[in-house]
């Protein structure tokens, strides 16, 4: 693993991946999904969830929010801000490669 | 009222053993010795019913968690019942790479340990240079006196 050196940017073309010490768990005793990385855990809610999951290392971002915007029958102009800002943040939490 | 629920994490502390002697370590002073640690059939229960009571990850410590030759059956049982593990220094409550390096040596022949902290990511430059110290200022042949005497 190199260290990174610059901000990594979400970008239409962005191939979003989760790193390998990335776990999306579903936890039975809370009865919840959890993200595990190193001495972290975040409960994301469903529509974060549905990004996450989509971060296969295939799929880029357009691609991502054209499907969710398929899933929830909504516009993609309207989902792509929130989908980008959601990446964005997480890629800076280094828990989302792009 | 919601049931309170269990800790997310449990810190296991494999064994007080330490090669090193950092002045700013946190252990207890009246440590565990080695002939009262758990067995291994005794970690691996433990990360069983921790994975049952709803523990999501365990933190690995000590004194020095790879002294323990059974680490990799004991993790191996943790990862098998889903707990994500991770070994735990100090510094890693900041999610950065840290290694501890014996360079000082006390009057009595006890290793005194530095601590080289990395940015996030740069365990390989940390291994890197830990390599290069131990080039120039071996240790590998020194042993404290306690492991002289269990021989």
């Amino acid at each position: 693993m190199t260290a990174l050196r610059a901000r990594a940017m979400v970008s239409p073309g962005a191939v979003p991946r989760l790193p390998k010490h990335v776990r999306i768990q579903f936890d039975p005793v809370r009865q919840a999904h959890a993200v595990l990385s190193p001495e972290k855990v975040f409960w994301p809610n469903e529509v974060s969830l549905d990004i996450l999951r989509r971060c296969d290392g295939k799929t880029n971002v357009d691609a991502i929010v054209a499907d969710l915007a398929r899933v929830y029958d909504a516009p993609q102009e309207e989902l792509a801000g929130d989908v980008f800002a959601f990446l964005q943040e997480w890629s800076d939490k280094l828990l989302v490669r792009l | 009222m919601s049931a309170l629920l269990p800790p997310i994490g449990m810190l296991a502390e494999l064994t007080h053993r330490c090669p090193l002697q950092c002045p700013y370590c946190s252990n207890p002073l009246e440590l565990d010795r080695v002939n009262t640690e758990l067995t291994t059939a005794e970690w691996q229960d433990v990360m069983r019913q921790a994975a049952e009571l709803g523990i999501l990850q365990i933190h690995l410590s000590g004194g020095e968690p790879t002294l323990r030759k059974d680490l990799e059956d004991i993790v191996d049982v943790a990862a098998k019942a889903g707990l994500y593990t991770t070994f735990l220094a100090v510094i890693n409550a900041s999610g950065q790479p840290a290694a501890s390096v014996p360079l000082h040596w006390s009057q009595s022949n006890l290793p005194i340990g530095i601590q080289l902290v990395g940015r996030f990511g740069a365990e390989a430059t940390l291994l890197r240079l830990s390599a290069q110290l131990e080039g120039v200022a071996p240790w590998r042949d020194r042993r404290p006196p306690a492991f002289e005497k269990a021989g």
